[in-house]
């Protein structure tokens, strides 16, 4: 070889990606080239300088940050396995994420049709989800359209599927054994049950938690309850109204009790109240920000006993 | 039943993160070069793998999928960057904290040599990046390089290749740089980095570089 081999070919030549006869060619030509060997050896100073550079380490923070994701995660599929909501709403959205990519393999085994005495379990244990908000007939759609909406990077939703579908739930048959979870907040066919979304103002601390969130869904349970603190300021039973990006995503096709855009330890946060999956509680997770980004930071989360 | 299925999964996935979570935070941290970012990623990543999965076993397929979950989820917070006209100040900052994050022996002379190194490195394609993060930087084979990114072996090489040519002139200055193998400057997660087959390994078993290759089993 008597011109001098670029970079490219050098790289090409240590990783053994060149024909045999271009490699023996570039071998024969190093021996011989004093400028070619240099930039060879750059080449070995480059992957040094990679191997040599450093990085923090895992902040603890950040370990116990995703941990609490992951259990508000579990809590919420597990109250999602009991709504019939979810599958219908992945039907609705699709998979954008390229960390999602395994989801439609995924589903294929998992998604086996639930079997006769699982279903029976599953029914026995819907019944036994107070605080479930069941979807009635006719209102699945309502229910799958909006989530799929809201989630407007279709992550939530479509991410759920796969789990949910892997506990074998099926639709909850309508007037079945949603009717006693129903009582609170049931709509007739077609509508989507009422959410409450509100500003309440409220400065939500980590001691107080538990009993700030029960004074707001209160008050914001459109009783005449005069409760301490500011009256909420927003209010909507609309089912078209659009919810917080990653309530989808928390709540994992679950539909919310409450969403309250206040302030958590003096900084902006959203309160997000949804069934827990245990009968008589209620999950609340505390998201910084307003809750519009696909992140969501889940800075806390508590068990709140709950009548649904 | 079903709770204590949900139950379980949970558990196993929390011992799942906690054996994995150094390997995963370092391949997020050096891929996006900004923690604040690689931590979003890696929380996403991790919320995702937990939706997808519904068994889990403690073997390298696993290891794997995960892997893959988080690469693909920097590479899109990658790409989408590229998409947008950078915001020079926010990487500046980023790479300052990545550089001075190291033990501080050598802060001096070496973290301006590693924030020199990020710098470049984010000048590549989010593809070569990819590469040389795994393999470069953390020691990964290039089979488990291939088995994570879902490519061929030797698409892994030449990526590397041509990575490691485009970065050699804006290395340049560094030249001399680049200290022999020291004990006490290897990386946190990496450990002990002995040639270029060191350090992290996803396991024995292969992985087929399909996507369906690395998922879980019931």
């Amino acid at each position: 070889m008597r011109r001098h081999a670029d970079a490219e070919t050098l790289a090409a030549f240590r990783e053994e990606l060149l024909s045999r006869r271009k490699a023996a060619r570039v071998s024969a030509h190093l021996a011989a080239c004093s400028r070619c060997a240099g930039l060879d050896a750059q080449l070995t100073e480059v992957s040094a300088l990679l191997t040599q550079s450093t990085a923090p380490p895992m902040p603890d923070a950040l370990t116990s940050r995703i941990e609490a994701a992951i259990a508000a995660e579990a809590a919420t599929r597990a109250a999602a396995a009991a709504d019939g909501t979810v599958a219908a709403a992945g039907a609705g959205a699709h998979a954008q994420d390229g960390a999602a990519r395994p989801s439609a393999q995924r589903a294929g085994p998992a998604a086996r049709p639930p079997t006769g005495p699982r279903r029976s379990i599953l029914a026995l244990r819907v019944a036994a989800v107070t605080a479930a908000v069941v979807v009635v007939a006719g209102g699945g759609y309502g229910a799958a359209k909006l989530l799929s909406e809201s989630s407007s990077h279709g992550t939530a939703a479509s991410k759920a599927a796969p789990a949910i579908s892997a506990t074998g739930a099926p639709r909850v048959p309508a007037g079945g054994v949603g009717a006693p979870a129903a009582a609170s907040n049931s709509g007739s066919g077609g509508t989507v049950p009422a959410a409450r979304i509100v500003s309440s103002g409220t400065n939500y601390q980590p001691g107080q938690l538990k009993s700030q969130v029960s004074v707001t869904l209160t008050t914001a349970g459109g009783n005449t309850a005069e409760t301490p603190g500011p009256a909420p300021t927003r209010r909507s039973a609309s089912p078209f109204q659009p919810w917080p990006a990653c309530v989808a995503r928390l709540a994992g096709g679950t539909r919310a009790l409450l969403v309250d855009h206040a302030r958590y330890q003096g900084r902006p946060a959203t309160v997000i109240v949804v069934p827990s999956g245990q009968p008589g509680t209620l999950r609340v997770l505390v998201v910084a920000g307003d809750c519009t980004t696909r992140t969501s930071h889940v800075l806390a989360t508590t068990a709140l006993p709950g009548s649904g | 039943m079903l709770r204590r299925h949900i139950h379980g999964d949970t558990e196993a996935f929390g011992l799942l993160f906690t054996r994995h979570k150094d390997r995963l935070w370092a391949v997020a941290v050096r891929t996006l070069g900004d923690p604040e970012e690689a931590a979003d990623a890696l929380q996403d990543a991790m919320i995702s793998a937990f939706r997808q999965a519904s068994g889990f076993r403690g073997d390298s397929a696993v290891t794997t999928w995960l892997h893959r979950i988080v690469v693909n989820a920097c590479l899109d917070r990658l790409r989408r960057r590229a998409a947008r006209p950078a915001v020079s100040g926010l990487d500046e900052r980023a790479m300052a904290v990545l550089a001075t994050g190291q033990a501080a022996p050598d802060a001096g002379a070496g973290a301006d040599t590693a924030l020199d190194v990020m710098a470049a490195l984010r000048t590549l394609p989010p593809d070569q990046q990819a590469v040389l993060v795994l393999v470069d930087m953390l020691g990964y084979s290039v089979a488990d390089a291939a088995s994570v990114l879902g490519i061929s072996p030797g698409t892994v090489k030449s990526r590397c290749a041509r990575g490691r040519a485009r970065l050699l002139p804006r290395l340049a200055h560094l030249r001399g740089q680049a200290r022999p193998r020291a004990s006490g400057t290897a990386p946190v997660p990496a450990g002990p980095q002995e040639g270029r087959q060191r350090g992290n390994h996803l396991g024995t078993g292969r992985v087929s570089p399909a996507e369906g290759g690395g998922e879980p089993k019931r």
